[in-house]
């Protein structure tokens, strides 16, 4: 599975406006909502239950939420550049300004798991958050995602 | 984190200075510009006049940002109102109300609550939460506090070590070799008001206040340790028929240990109330602290007296009295922090706080990690967490000595597969282990911490 599969070019979102952790998840889980079909409430609700075991926010401006749902029978990838950082009780305390959310079936153990490893080897790499950072259109931000992860298979 | 508290009055007053005391942001809402003057005065809060539940009051207050609201007013339905406007207008994840009413509080209607109908994640009732807690105390004999945890497999016991007491004067590291039959952990040392987690050469002194893990069984077992074997107290006056003492006389007319219970309320309509309420417990009209009133209720055979009017001061003299008459044991809420401090000095057994009970509720909605409950312990000195230890969280594969434990927290008990481990230096904590924690108040970032998973936990 490439990202490609995973992310949607409509479930890009260039300059997400948010001015806390909960409104930049609650604008993301809509988003989603859009793109799997499942309520809104319900993503919202699995994702702050996640992030209360312990945040998503790895770090370097990062995060990656995610949550397990029934009703859908694939992964989902949601990708968004906010406008201003947030704070996200990362681990390194820095405000997060991109942020990859991942919503999965129930029961979706080692898929889930590949998918967050592929997401977090992405962002790991400096160079590939300075472009992110820089890329203001929607469009532009899909083909980064997908050419960075092509250079990098290669 | 952003709480929006609404109601400024004693219960709010006690969870905005308990969460404001930590980072949270704090922003509260009442109706009466004095209340909100006072709380600005002495707390580092926003505050908004205005009605709790008015949505364009409560966007006033930061609503929208906000990650917890706890409606708290006196009124329930501006409660239930006041969680429904901030989730339907304002999203708010979680919402906290008080509700006191007993008919919203039937089982049978539990239903209403949930996010289709009346959105409120959590119902407070602190004074049914008071009254469960002076059950407890009756309950066990010699306790100044009894807290149950993983489903009353474990308890946290608070107990005042008396003089007969025989593991005084000696290092807690040598307990466990001296006394191989008591498997307890102490978490707690209060002397001359200072509370601190002891370390391995802390040594008891009599008249100490000490808290401690034991299995429930073993909960006399330990009492009888710390020179307690008192009897249990059958006979119970309780001074005040307000709502906490009317649940506790409830409490103690179906309670299974046989309990004889009067209660003295001065208001006669209140009163007469009472008397209509309940069944088995004989009410009567008049002063806690009129001698001839006190006689009527048979004080002299009297083995606890519950001190629960709304007055601090008719509390502690009420009190008072009654052991004058011989009453052996008085237990006593007070609302003022100060006075809870001077009770135990002027000869009052056990001091009733509201305030640790109804800020617990809270916490354990606040805290990070899989939670079952949280306990405020003694004003702040710290909090007592229950919750489940999870795969890729810190705790879990090293042995208690090696996790090297941040200062100031300690592991109480572990539950696993229903059996209650007391832990030991060499015990390790396994994924899926239900585990008590206790962290004084520096400490409990540091545990919330210990508790969380790392990114590959689904």
């Amino acid at each position: 599975m490439t990202l490609a599969d995973l992310i949607a070019p409509n479930a890009v979102i260039p300059a997400l406006r948010a001015n806390s952790k909960k409104q930049a998840l609650q604008l993301l889980a809509q988003k989603a909502a859009d793109v799997t079909g499942l309520a809104e409430g319900d993503i919202l609700e699995g994702l702050l239950d996640r992030e209360r075991l312990g945040s998503t926010g790895v770090g370097n401006g990062i995060a990656i939420p995610h949550a397990k749902l029934t009703g859908i029978d694939r992964l989902y990838g949601i990708f968004a550049r906010l406008d201003q950082p947030v704070d996200f009780d990362s681990i390194d305390d820095q405000p997060v300004d991109l942020i990859c959310l991942l919503i999965a079936p129930e029961g979706a153990g080692a898929d889930h798991l590949k998918a967050l490893a592929r997401v977090s080897r992405l962002l790991r790499d400096k160079s590939i958050c300075e472009k992110l950072r820089g890329a203001t259109e929607a469009d532009a931000l899909y083909a980064l995602l997908l050419d960075s992860e092509r250079s990098r298979a290669a | 984190m952003r709480v929006l508290i609404c109601g400024a009055g004693q219960v709010g007053f006690n969870i905005a200075r308990y969460l404001a005391a930590e980072d949270a942001d704090i922003t509260v809402v009442d109706r009466r510009p004095d209340l909100i003057r006072k709380i600005q005065d002495q707390l580092d809060v926003q505050a908004v006049v205005g009605h709790a539940a008015h949505p364009a009051t409560l966007e006033q207050a930061g609503a929208n940002t906000a990650d917890m609201l706890i409606a708290v007013t006196p009124t329930d339905e501006v409660n239930m109102v006041a969680c429904q406007v901030a989730h339907s207008l304002f999203k708010v994840p979680t919402k906290i109300a008080r509700v006191r009413s007993q008919s919203y509080l039937s089982p049978i209607w539990a239903d209403l609550y949930s996010r289709e109908n009346v959105p409120i994640d959590v119902i407070i009732s602190p004074e049914y939460e008071v009254a469960q807690s002076v059950t407890r105390l009756l309950e066990v004999p010699g306790a100044l506090d009894v807290i149950p945890l993983c489903d009353d497999k474990v308890r946290l016991v608070g107990a005042r070590a008396s003089s007969k007491c025989p593991i005084l004067n000696t290092p807690l590291r040598q307990l466990s070799q001296l006394f191989p039959e008591l498997s307890i952990v102490i978490l707690g040392i209060i002397r001359d008001d200072k509370a601190w987690v002891p370390t391995g050469d802390d040594i008891m002194q009599p008249g100490d206040d000490v808290y401690f893990i034991t299995e429930t069984a073993k909960t006399q077992r330990a009492l009888a340790v710390f020179g307690h074997e008192d009897q249990l107290s059958s006979r119970v006056v309780i001074f005040g028929g307000g709502n906490i003492g009317l649940a506790l006389a409830k409490n103690l007319e179906d309670h299974p240990l046989s309990f004889n219970s009067k209660l003295i309320e001065m208001d006669e309509d209140r009163a007469e109330y009472a008397a209509k309420t309940l069944s088995s417990t004989v009410v009567i009209h008049g002063d806690a602290l009129d001698a001839d009133i006190l006689e009527e209720a048979g004080i002299k055979t009297t083995d606890t007296v519950v001190a629960i009017t709304d007055s601090d001061e008719t509390n502690i003299l009420a009190s008072l009295l009654a052991k004058r008459h011989g009453v052996k044991r008085a237990i006593t809420l007070t609302n003022k922090p100060d006075y809870s401090r001077l009770v135990s000095h002027l000869g009052i057994d056990t001091a009733i706080n509201p305030r640790d009970i109804t800020v617990s509720t809270i916490l354990q909605h606040v805290r990070r990690g899989r939670i079952h409950s949280v306990h405020a312990l003694h004003e702040g000195f710290g909090e007592l967490i229950e919750a489940d230890a999870l795969e890729t969280s810190e705790l879990v594969g090293k042995s208690i000595k090696s996790a090297s434990l941040p200062h100031g927290v300690l592991l109480g008990a572990i539950v696993r597969d229903g059996a209650v481990i007391i832990p030991r230096g060499n015990t390790t904590v396994q994924a899926g282990d239900r585990v008590v924690l206790f962290a004084d108040a520096d400490s409990i970032r540091k545990v919330e911490k210990l508790f969380a998973v790392r990114l590959t936990y689904i």
